[in-house]
């Protein structure tokens, strides 16, 4: 595997919803949830797939592992066509490439100890014994900033941030080039959403893994992404870097979402009953914005 | 009813208390016993205003909302304290005259309007409901009025969108009957407890300016509940910050951003996505809010607040004025120079 080639590299991704037209149904209702989608992630760094409810962000996250079956398109993973791959090669190549979803309480079984989640992987993708597995996963929930107390907690003992952190663990501990991160943090406060972003960063600066960083808030994908992606109604609009995204949008719909952010100050404010003065503020905090 | 009284003949009148919450102290009852949830909360809305109410979940912000309206439920109770709404007290009044204030002279938003609402009727029905439960109008009169109501939200082809369902409306336009159902008795309070954390973020701006016009238009006083101080920014005038079931800060919003007087708003505010902040750690805070049977009797940010100094901080920290209109409780408030937002 050459590092130069992109960690995940997806053409014409496509996914229909609804029925198909048939011999007796010749109208078909079709939903085209993902429309035509290309994506290349380089190694090691961080795509933002930003777009409203229903844009199919969600969708593209599942398909490009191959949760949910495509109805068109590649996807190169690691430099392996794994459209086509059988069932037991991609069980293989889910140790490479993993998921982390948005709701930790969720996504983690609820009648197993934390430690028993966080080893579980292993016992699926390695011929570790017990003991090497509970050794890894000890080593993981302390990577992920908690202690082995947490290990033999279950998931209603501990709090949404610590949660989404045992989940980060999970999904780590096969030691993958790729995550998918689908709202990772949309579920925390925001004095513990910060936590969970700046691991994920400590994680991709220590091991070089690529990031397929789905969300809805664009404040947190201009933080944290390298290249972003905006989405509507299935379709792809613009791509680039999230320098040139957020500096200089292509499309008026990603200008649109732009100025929808909500303000960081009353000082910016954008609207407001009293002081016309914020109309004139408005123009240049859009200026200031955009110039990260 | 005529097209006049939904026109706006009220002159503003700043300073005039809607709603006034003192020394509010909720229980809840668990199998610890009763358990204080809220602690001493003062809180007052006037005519003309938003104000912010914020926290983290489990601050106490929602109970505080609900007992305003008098809609704890059944497991919780006012223990020490009063509400007042338009200089009636409703803390201590009983279920059926308070079913008479609530709609007339406050009125609340939800976080899921779709929950709100019941798919089996009209959404039309559903605000016309209240202006024959409170004002005794007929069903026809009512519908008229509500569908004066839809165009004040601004939803369009309003005499044909009063006869669907819930189901036909997305989830702004649900937010927009709300608050035209919130709006249908000309309440002097509107009570928004996160209206905008479901939306997508083109709706959320469509329906903070929405609520914005409402309140400027109609002079209402509005408390607004959410933990995005970014919404808090653009909208509010003033602001309590509320932590472990206390109010720790209370100040102008602008101050309270760019001169934060106590630890916990100003770590708040270092966790906020700042652009300028690409390519550094977040901001965060550490640890987790402590159980409401756990809340010592001390300072409760202590054990996550950096500046915690043991003597100092070890004891009951009452909230201070630090300036006026500006409230803190914090024992090293005068001591600390504590960031705000990036300028």
């Amino acid at each position: 595997m050459t590092t130069t080639n992109p960690t995940l590299s997806v053409r014409g991704l496509t996914k229909v919803y609804g029925r198909r037209a048939t011999l007796l149904r010749r109208h078909p209702h079709q939903l085209k949830a993902v429309d035509g989608v290309d994506l290349d992630i380089a190694p090691g760094k961080t795509l933002g797939l930003v777009g409203e409810s229903g844009a199919g962000k969600s969708t593209v996250g599942r398909l490009v592992l191959r949760l949910i079956e495509p109805d068109a398109g590649t996807i190169n993973l690691l430099d392996t066509d794994i459209s086509t791959m059988s069932r037991g090669d991609l069980r293989r190549m889910r140790s490479h490439a993993t998921m982390i979803f948005q709701d930790p309480y969720t996504s983690l079984d609820p009648r197993m100890l934390i430690k028993d989640s966080v080893a579980e992987p292993l016992i699926v993708h390695t011929d570790d014994n017990r003991a090497t597995r509970h050794k890894k996963a000890l080593e993981m929930v302390r990577r992920v900033g908690l202690d082995t107390a947490h290990m033999e907690r279950f998931p209603y003992e501990m709090s949404g941030g610590q949660l989404q952190r045992v989940a980060i663990a999970r999904a780590l501990i096969t030691d993958p080039s790729f995550i998918v991160c689908d709202e990772p943090v949309a579920a925390l406060d925001v004095s513990t959403q910060a936590q969970v972003i700046n691991l994920l960063n400590d994680l991709q600066a220590e091991r070089g893994i690529s990031y397929l960083f789905i969300s809805h808030d664009l404040r947190l994908v201009r933080l944290i992404a390298d290249e972003v992606a905006v989405m509507r109604a299935g379709k792809l609009l613009e791509t680039g870097s999230a320098e040139r995204v957020f500096a200089a949008p292509e499309t008026d719909y990603t200008r649109e979402l732009l100025a929808a952010i909500p303000g960081r100050s009353p000082r910016h404010r954008r609207f407001n009953g009293e002081t016309a003065a914020s109309v004139e503020l408005d123009e240049a905090e859009r200026e200031e914005a955009v110039v990260v | 009813m005529n097209m006049s009284a939904l026109e706006i003949t009220a002159e503003p009148h700043v300073g005039e208390v809607v709603m006034q919450a003192t020394d509010l102290t909720v229980e809840v009852s668990t199998e610890r016993g009763w358990v204080t949830i809220v602690d001493s909360v003062d809180l007052t809305v006037n005519r003309n205003e938003v104000v912010g109410l914020v926290g983290e979940s489990g601050s106490g912000k929602t109970l505080t909302s609900l007992s305003v309206m008098g809609l704890l439920p059944k497991n919780a109770r006012i223990s020490r304290g009063s509400v007042d709404l338009m200089g009636q007290r409703i803390s201590d009044m009983e279920e059926r005259k308070l079913a008479d204030v609530r709609g007339a002279k406050a009125a609340m938003i939800f976080q899921e309007p779709r929950r709100c609402l019941n798919p089996a009727f009209t959404v039309g029905d559903q605000v016309a409901e209240s202006l024959r439960r409170h004002r005794g109008w007929s069903r026809k009169r009512a519908m008229q009025h509500t569908i004066e109501l839809f165009k004040l939200v601004e939803i369009p082809q309003a005499e044909h969108r009063v006869k669907q369902y819930p189901h036909e409306f997305s989830g702004g336009m649900c937010q927009r009957v709300m608050l035209a159902m919130a709006i249908a008795c000309d309440p002097m309070l509107l009570i928004a407890d996160e209206p905008t954390t479901a939306l997508d973020v083109t709706v959320q701006r469509q329906v903070l300016e929405l609520i914005r016009r409402l309140q400027a238009e109609l002079g209402l006083g509005v408390l607004l509940i959410t933990h995005d101080l970014g919404v808090v920014a653009e909208m509010c005038d003033r602001v309590s910050v509320m932590y472990a079931g206390q109010v720790v800060e209370e100040a102008p919003a602008d101050e309270l951003f760019h001169n934060p007087q106590n630890p916990y708003t100003s770590a708040l505010l270092q966790s906020m996505l700042e652009p300028s902040r690409r390519g550094e750690p977040l901001g965060f805070i550490p640890g987790l809010v402590p159980a409401p049977h756990e809340f010592p009797a001390t300072c409760r940010f202590q054990d996550r607040c950096r500046h915690a100094v043991e003597e100092t901080c070890r004891q009951t920290i009452p909230l201070t004025s630090v300036a006026p209109g500006h409230l803190s409780r914090c024992a090293r408030a005068a001591e600390l120079d504590l960031p705000g937002v990036r300028a």
